[in-house]
């Protein structure tokens, strides 16, 4: 049952969002992975979900916030049954001890072979630039320094469903796949945050709007 | 069914049979040469004509409800690739649901009812005063002039135009009550016949081209050789229309030049945008809107010179 309701919400975005792919080197895409992206929509882990191969797809975790996750029993039901999550409480921002136990939850999922899909802005942004990232993915990659990171960008997610509104205006998405990076070994915090963040906004193009 | 439809039918089924006869020993014949990149693109557009004919005579088939639901899904499609190439912003979200799930599905039930008066003036008058009025009750103002008019420019190019495709099959025209569908047939036919003239001649013989600036693929040669050709095609079918011979050739000819200009004005905004097609939903031609988009400007007119000079 929760494996047809996937196919369905997954088969769902697709159609709405009506996403053109592409991947820069495909053959780059396997192995233990972390999928990081432009977060502009609510849309933006299930569209990236559903783009995935099969056999990655069934071992990508979306890593999201507890308070949009379990707000009503649907968002419980999709976020327990239906994908695999891995929920961050935010209310605590700035807490030192959630932060880390989020960071070593996510590391014991990546240890076990698994895939992330996380979003370093932090929030949703309103247009479709890429805003600076947070520390989060830097004591990851650097927890994990075995795992690549590969950055996606999304286009045109917020003008399909953007930040306060709940209805979906079918527009056509984009998708780009990048080549994965990897914390180089005397890369520092910012000069890491900084790389990341301009390999995934170079990914987009920028005639529209 | 009429014998006439069949004969349209049969003629359409004939042409895509000789084209992809040719295409297969074109792609024998220069397998590895420089022209494989041209002939393999023939093929796809070939293949996709198969695709789009079926689909096509399907709907037209079932009757009404089908060709009305047909250009239905053809408008949401090319509304949604016009739109997609708009920088519409946020303040724009709750106009676009009205555009995509209110008018734009109520303009094709008035097709459905036959309630001509305000199939006619649904878009232009309601419509265009409410999109306008949604994006303002957002409080937006920036560029809301140019957002606005983008929208009603989608509205009525992807949806009101296309939408006179399917209304032919509500003009009471007298001696002909029951046989519509073969003027949608008929225009279908002659637009998309000259598209493809128009690319032929363009191919082997363009040289001059008639707006450098908008499109290099549209030349002298191409339009002149796809404009008469399908003209004359147009003649050669006014069997199965209300028209005389002459008239025939006539309105082929209205069709054909108004489906150029709306090629040349799509080609403007693509060229505009940076872009070279809407979409690519259909393997070889591009968008839905790439394929109507001589559609777009011919269905009106067509329908309003039938409306005019044939419904007694």
């Amino acid at each position: 049952m929760a494996g047809l309701i996937a196919k369905i919400i997954l088969y769902f975005c697709r159609l709405i969002s009506g996403v053109q792919v592409e991947i820069k080197d495909a053959e780059l895409i396997n192995g233990t992975l972390i999928f990081y992206g432009n977060h502009s929509s609510h849309l933006d882990s299930m569209v990236i979900l559903s783009l995935l191969p099969k056999e990655l797809r069934e071992k990508t975790f979306i890593v999201g916030s507890k308070k949009y996750w379990q707000a009503n029993a649907v968002r419980r039901y999709v976020s327990n049954r239906v994908f695999k999550t891995m929920l961050i409480d935010r209310s605590g921002e700035g807490n030192e001890a959630g932060a880390f136990a989020a960071i070593s939850n996510m590391s014991n999922i990546l240890s076990e072979g698994n895939c992330i899909i996380i979003f370093p802005e932090g929030t949703r942004s309103l247009d479709e630039g890429v805003s600076n990232f947070k520390g989060g993915i830097y004591h990851l990659a650097k927890k994990n320094n075995d795992v690549k990171l590969v950055p996606i960008f999304l286009e045109n997610m917020n003008r399909i469903m953007p930040k306060g509104e709940l209805i979906v205006i079918p527009l056509l998405g984009r998708a780009v796949f990048g080549n994965p990076i990897k914390l180089t070994e005397d890369e520092g915090k910012e000069e890491f945050l900084i790389r990341a963040r301009n390999e995934l906004a170079a990914l987009g193009r920028n005639d529209l709007g | 069914m009429d014998n006439e439809i069949k004969y349209l039918f049969g003629g359409i089924l004939s042409l895509l049979t000789i084209a992809s006869v040719i295409g297969f020993l074109l792609a024998r014949k220069y397998k590895d040469s420089s022209a494989k990149h041209v002939i393999d693109n023939l093929n796809a557009r070939t293949k996709a004509w198969w695709q789009m004919c079926a689909v096509f005579a399907v709907s037209l088939l079932i009757g009404k409800t089908g060709s009305v639901i047909l250009f239905c899904i053809m408008s949401f499609l090319a509304l949604r690739e016009f739109i997609t190439l708009t920088p519409t912003k946020k303040g724009d979200h709750k106009t676009l649901f009205w555009l995509f799930f209110v008018i734009l599905p109520y303009q094709y039930y008035l097709v459905y009812t036959k309630w001509y008066g305000m199939f006619a003036i649904m878009i232009p008058v309601y419509a265009f005063l409410l999109i306008p009025l949604r994006s303002a009750l957002a409080g937006d103002t920036n560029n809301f002039l140019e957002r606005t008019a983008k929208i009603q420019w989608g509205a009525v190019v992807c949806v009101y135009c296309v939408s006179h495709a399917p209304a032919l099959l509500i003009l009471d025209i007298p001696n002909y009550s029951g046989e519509n569908v073969k003027l949608l047939l008929f225009l279908a036919i002659i637009v998309q016949m000259s598209d493809v003239l128009q690319y032929v001649f363009g191919k082997t013989l363009g040289k001059h081209k008639v707006v450098p600036n908008v499109s290099p693929n549209k030349t002298w040669e191409g339009l002149i050789g796809g404009v008469v050709f399908a003209s004359l095609i147009g003649m050669g079918l006014w069997w199965s229309t209300p028209f005389s011979p002459l008239a025939a050739l006539a309105i082929s000819l209205v069709i054909t030049m108004m489906g150029f200009a709306g090629g040349l004005v799509m080609s403007a905004i693509k060229r505009d945008r940076g872009i070279k097609d809407f979409g690519n939903i259909i393997q070889g031609h591009g968008g839905i809107m790439d394929r109507i988009d001589s559609l777009c400007f011919s269905a009106p007119v067509f329908f309003h010179i039938v409306r005019y000079y044939y419904t007694g």
